[in-house]
């Protein structure tokens, strides 16, 4: 490829800001509320700036190199995410009862994080000609991508993470035009699947888990020490966060380091209760902000595998995002999920800036014309 | 039809949004209060159940020692930070809102009444003082007031008058505003790390208010428990506690800002000799200006430190370092030691400017009047507050009963202030007062904290006197969970009766030092234990071993010091006063090296060593200051091993005169030719016990002391046997009469006595079960040996045995025993004696055996008691006859 001069500069100019800006401040308040969670001592604050550095220059070629190239190799990075699935299972270490990270050079990196964007990617390529899934067959390779992954994310065990892989796969399987009644279909077939690994495939602590969410009101002493625990603490710290919060590093429960992991699967816990409602609020709509962004950059976009690869990064982010507020408020299951950007967590973020890279890309390749018309 | 669905997509997302902002809404506006109620309601809590400690009792069941199982409070005083204002402030508000304690109340009683009211309820008498509405009342006439009435009635109108300054003091500071304003936020200020309050700020003042009244009475309750006789006492111990967290915090806080000044200065967080440059450390140094450097005495040893730096620095020498530089750095690598420049920094005392002195100097000047927030910065200052700021509980009180940890332990209790309870015990102090001090110390104490044996059989016997604690999970609801039970520690019976023990220290004299154990030989028991000089109780004698020990330590430290370095101290102490007990003890000795140079060190060591073979610090029954050779005592052992190896025969002799070797070891007494077992052992002969211990050989002998059982622990004693290790090397003829490295106490001598009576391995044990007899002395079929060396020991007590002298007294009892006279050097280079008399009576059919020894009698007094073995005789005939009576037999 020859790089014409300013080719590079013209490609930032095209950059989305819709996309970026909501990036930025999202990831300064992250900055913030790790700050405050963690105080100075656990040096959490530095860490995450390298990671957003390190994601920083992961993305540099992502928005530079053509994504419709990248997709070539889609089907190789999904075969190579698979067989580091299945090494994690085989061979990987247990920690905290699960195997979900592999261990390098002392920090732990989560395949699984990777696995995500990658589905993304492949759903994108196999997707790319935009045909009309108005048959049984043309929608069950897709899901089976979907499916095989989550599957493998699912024994090890972390629920969450394969949880994250239905709304994806269900985005872009509805945004390539699969009819209504094979998606009431697809629906059944989904509470079906989810039944059944309720049944067969949860563990019973899962199982107390999710019992316990729905059942908060009513669980007994040593149910709110057990399964309870975390999420009682985390709707006592975001109770008493009131309208406007306690201000930041001044919340009453987060600052006595009463909420586990504030500084990570309940850093939402944090905002609520140090910055209130509203700054609850200002989050959500940063979000929103976020979304709507990446599906604008879809819409704009002529390319079809572009289309389906933003839809698929903001329906990931989008409903990573509401499953951590919704685990946090007690409106889903406790389960050990990042809030993207905000969160600390290493592979989470470089996922996260790897996917908006892709973004970015496609934003960068789209006509500059308006698009009046679709198919 | 992409459009349609993108937009079908976005309105999902919209709508997952809208949930979570509606139920973000719910729980931060609708549900809050009954979220918080919830969580408060809802813990569960462990409350640990303390095991008893086993008691102690005598062989008739008396008890000795006795315990009480109960909790020790701690509390975290940070979650009570400036709580005691808020204690003011609640009665302020009380009074404010006119709710209880009419301000006229007490208008119209008599004196008397009042007296009576203020005895009653004190705090609500303050509050009367006050006299309410007080909204007008300056801090002026407040504090007039209170003291102006309290002058009026004579002073003693309540219970405590310091009471009544202490709660005007506090609520002056509340109106005055140096207190807590009522404000939601002061109170979250004030609740920092629980969150408790925090989570109070929804609710109305007038909850709060009584919630905190309720928590504060059950502080009192709590203090009043714990022996606290007013509630100021209480709330002047938190004070304390308070102000001890603070110190703790600010300790952290100025080692942070210290690290942080070092990085700022000279780059290296850690400042010390080790880290900085050797220019920078001697500008330090010399800028510190230690308190030395003022004083006359220290100027010149504090100026040659100085100049002995320089001439480092100069490059005479090759220092790195400075301060306290290694003697390594003066070392040269190539050339060896500059031994000039050694003694020049050794007189300087360069070896001795303490970095820790120089560091505390520098950090002090560095500082100046600058508050350490400045120099931490605002945040890093409030993450180390709050990094160390209620890490640690401090001890509020000990003893508490189940009742108060039921008022400390539960939701909503004054756990979730800062308090804690941990399992601990109370003594009997009563019963243990009432036993004589030698009682006491054989019973020992026990450590409060750990609640484990400190000392003699309380330490000896922790695993069986100690319990394992349980604990037990109590849900909010009331439902208990997890449950474990306690197990109680196991009750001990000691060997002996404490009157036996009781009439022996009464009638046995004491005017010089001695120890005796008498040990039943039939089972081994205990039943006897004396010592002399008798300390007035068992906290002297404590106390005497620790001072001792406390002045060694010193001693040994300043005889590493070298004299510029003892005037530089010398000047520092003198420099800091007023000093506490071990500077003054440091002082003191630091003046005498100062004075008469380090020969000094060396005579108060003896001195001390003298003081302890005197002091009544030890019960000598069991333990001996220093080494206590048995002597003689252990020829009929020597003899006995000879005859079961067969190196000697009943019908050996040697003979005893000036002609034999013996001039090398001990000076024989030329007790003849063709001396026999028996004449040997009656008249103590040493050259026999050569010729014996030469063919019996050192590696027998020990064996030999190990099948009797020497190094055995003792059941019920925590003291250490002899060590094996210091006899291998021993010459075999020292050993054969008893010197050498061997180390006896009475109660092992009596077991071993015991043993030759019994014919088999009596081992003595203090605490049962009784340990079981062991095997044969002698093989089977030989016990015309053990006849030779009994016979022998019944003809000491004859007309021509050592112990002739008292041997009316010692027939009438039919006692049959073995003097020994141990010589070794003294602490001081004189020679010292070490008198035993070890035996059993009867000895026919023997029932008890004894051991008594006169400690530490100088050589050098022909007559005086303990010179000779015999000497100890009188002490073992009165200690036979009361044990005798103890267990209620008769022989004689």
């Amino acid at each position: 490829m020859v790089v014409e001069r300013g080719w590079v500069l013209e490609r930032f100019r095209r950059l989305d800001l819709g996309v970026l800006l909501p990036v930025a401040a999202l990831a300064l308040i992250g900055l913030v509320l790790i700050d405050s969670a963690t105080g100075d001592g656990a040096g959490l604050v530095g860490r995450q700036l390298r990671w957003f550095a390190i994601g920083s220059l992961l993305a540099l070629p992502l928005v530079l190199y053509p994504y419709t190239r990248l997709l070539r190799f889609a089907p190789a990075f999904y075969i190579a995410g698979l067989c580091c699935l299945v090494a994690l299972y085989l061979f990987g270490p247990t920690i905290n009862h699960a195997k979900r990270w592999f261990v390098i050079g002392g920090q732990q990196l989560q395949p699984s994080e990777l696995m995500k964007l990658v589905t993304v990617l492949l759903l994108g390529r196999m997707l790319r000609f935009g045909r009309v899934l108005d048959r049984a067959r043309k929608w069950v390779t897709p899901l089976i991508v979907a499916v095989l992954p989550a599957a493998l994310v699912l024994i090890q065990p972390d629920l969450g993470t394969a949880l994250l892989f239905a709304p994806l796969a269900f985005a872009v399987v509805m945004v390539s035009g699969i009819p209504l009644r094979s998606l009431v279909l697809l629906a059944v077939i989904a509470v079906l699947l989810v039944g059944g690994a309720y049944e067969f495939i949860l563990k019973d602590y899962q199982k107390e888990r999710i019992w316990s969410t729905y059942n908060h009101q009513r669980l007994t002493a040593s149910q709110r020490a057990g399964p309870g625990f975390q999420l009682g603490q985390s709707l006592q710290a975001i109770s008493g966060g009131g309208a406007f919060g306690q201000g930041s590093g001044q919340g009453a429960l987060t600052q006595a380091g009463m909420v586990p992991l504030d500084y990570n699967d309940f850093v939402f816990a944090v905002l609520a209760e140090e910055h209130g409602f509203f700054g609850c609020v200002l989050v959500l709509l940063l979000y929103s902000g976020l979304v709507l962004a990446i599906y604008r950059v879809a819409w704009h976009t002529r390319d079809p595998a572009g289309r389906l690869l933003c839809v698929g990064v903001g329906t990931l982010i989008g409903s990573q995002a509401l499953v951590h507020m919704a685990v946090t408020l007690g409106l889903a299951p406790t389960t050990g999920m990042t809030l993207p950007l905000v969160s600390y967590g290493g592979s989470s973020l470089l996922v996260t800036i790897m996917a908006l890279a892709l973004v970015q890309n496609v934003a960068i390749n789209r006509p500059r014309t308006p698009i009046t018309a679709f198919n | 039809m992409f459009g349609r669905r993108l937009g079908l997509l976005l309105l999902l997302f919209l709508c997952g949004v809208l949930c979570v902002g509606l139920r973000l809404w719910w729980v931060q506006f609708v549900a809050a209060d009954s979220i918080r109620l919830q969580a408060l309601t809802a813990r569960r809590v462990v409350l640990p159940l303390p095991a008893a400690r086993g008691a102690l009792t005598d062989a008739s069941g008396q008890p000795l020692a006795r315990d009480r199982a109960s909790f020790d409070v701690q509390v975290v005083p940070s979650t009570f930070r400036e709580r005691s204002l808020l204690h003011a402030l609640v009665d302020l508000r009380v009074l404010l809102d006119g709710r209880s304690g009419s301000p006229r109340e007490g208008e119209g009683r008599s004196v008397e009444g009042l007296r009576q009211a203020a005895r009653d309820d004190p705090a609500r008498f303050v509050r009367w003082v006050l006299r309410v509405p007080t909204v007008r009342l300056t801090g002026a006439r407040l504090a007039v007031s209170g003291e102006s009435l309290c002058a009026a009635q004579g002073g003693d109108l309540i219970r405590a008058p310091a009471e009544l300054s202490y709660r005007l003091r506090q609520c002056l500071g509340v109106l005055e505003g140096r207190g807590l304003a009522f404000r939601p936020q002061d109170l979250r200020r004030v609740s920092d790390r629980g969150g408790e309050l925090g989570s109070a700020m929804g609710l109305s003042r007038d909850e709060v208010t009584a919630r905190l009244q309720v928590e504060l009475l059950a502080v009192e309750e709590v203090g009043v428990a714990i022996g606290h006789e007013a509630p100021h006492e209480t709330w002047d111990a938190m004070d304390h506690l308070i102000r001890r967290e603070i110190k703790w915090v600010d300790m952290h806080r100025r080692s942070e800002a210290m690290s942080l000044l070092s990085q700022e200065r000279f780059g290296t967080p850690t400042f010390g000799p080790g880290s900085l440059p050797a220019e920078d450390y001697l500008a330090v140094a010399r800028a510190a200006r230690l308190p030395f450097l003022d004083d006359p005495a220290g100027r010149h040893a504090a100026r040659s430190a100085v100049s002995g730096a320089a001439a480092l620095l100069s490059g005479r020498l090759p220092s790195p370092t400075l301060g306290a530089p290694r003697r390594g750095d003066l070392i040269r690598e190539e050339d060896g030691e500059d031994e000039d420049s050694l003694e020049e920094a050794d007189r300087s005392g360069l070896f001795d400017l303490a970095p820790a002195r120089v560091r505390d100097a520098w950090f002090r000047s560095t500082l100046g009047d600058r508050p350490l927030r400045d120099v931490l910065g605002a945040r890093q200052d409030r993450t180390l507050r709050n990094r160390y700021r209620g890490g640690r509980a401090f001890i509020f009180g000990v003893g508490a009963s189940a009742g108060v940890a039921a008022l400390i332990v539960g939701p909503g209790r004054l756990q979730e202030r800062g308090f804690r309870i941990v399992p601990g015990f109370v003594r009997d102090r009563e019963l243990f007062e009432s036993l004589s001090p030698t009682l006491q110390q054989l019973v020992g104490t026990v450590t409060t904290r750990g609640r484990t044996g400190a000392s003699a059989a309380e330490a000896a016997l922790q695993d069986r006197l100690s319990g394992v604690d349980g604990s037990v999970s109590v849900d909010r609801d009331g439902s208990i969970g997890e449950e474990r039970r306690p197990a109680d520690g196991d009750d001990v019976t000691l060997s002996f009766r404490r009157d036996v023990v009781r009439r022996l220290q009464e009638e046995l004299p004491d005017d010089a030092p001695f120890g005796l154990a008498v040990v039943d030989v039939r089972n081994g028991a205990v039943v006897g234990l004396a010592t002399g000089p008798v300390p007035t109780h068992a906290g002297e004698a404590r106390a005497m071993r620790a001072q001792a020990s406390r002045e060694r330590v010193e001693l040994r430290r300043a005889r590493r010091l070298t004299r510029g370095a003892v005037l530089q101290e010398l000047a520092f102490l003198e420099a800091s006063a007023p000093l506490d007990g071990s500077r003054r003890m440091r002082r003191d000795i630091l003046g005498q090296v100062a004075r008469y140079g380090q020969d000094w060190i060396g005579t108060r060591l003896r001195e001390l060593a003298m003081d302890g073979a005197r002091s009544p610090a030890w019960h000598r029954a069991f333990e001996l200051p220093g080494q206590c050779p048995p002597g003689s005592v252990f020829k009929a052992v020597t003899i006995l091993e000879g005859l079961r190896s067969g190196r000697i025969s009943a019908d050996t002799t040697f003979d005893c005169g000036y002609e034999t070797r013996t001039r090398r070891f001990h000076r024989c007494k030329q007790h003849g030719p063709a001396l026999g077992i028996t004449l040997a052992l009656a008249k103590s002969c040493n050259e026999f016990c050569y010729q014996v211990g030469d063919r019996v050989g050192t590696t027998q002998m020990i064996a030999a002391y190990e099948r009797l059982g020497l190094f055995d622990p003792i059941p019920g004693l925590s003291v250490q046997g002899p060590r094996r290790q210091l006899l291998t090397g021993a010459n075999a003829r020292n050993l054969a009469i008893g010197g050498g490295s061997l180390h006896c106490t009475p109660i092992r001598a009596a077991g071993i006595a015991a043993s030759i009576a019994r014919g088999r391995v009596v081992r003595p044990w203090l605490a049962g079960p009784p340990l079981p007899i062991g095997e044969p002395l002698v093989p089977a079929g030989s016990t015309w040996m053990l006849d030779e060396v009994r016979h022998g020991m019944r003809e000491v007590c004859g007309p021509g045995g050592t112990a002739r002298v008292h041997s009316a007294a010692l027939r009438g009892l039919d006692v049959a025993a073995k003097t020994g006279t141990a010589d070794h050097q003294g602490p001081g280079g004189e020679a010292v004696h070490e008198a035993w008399f070890v035996g059993y009576a009867p000895a026919s059919d023997p029932v008890l055996a004894f051991a008594v020894v006169l400690p530490g009698a100088a050589a050098d007094q022909p007559g005086a008691r303990g010179v000779e073995g015999a000497d100890a005789a009188p002490h073992a005939v009165e200690a036979l006859k009361i044990c005798a009576e103890g267990l209620g037999v008769r022989w004689w």
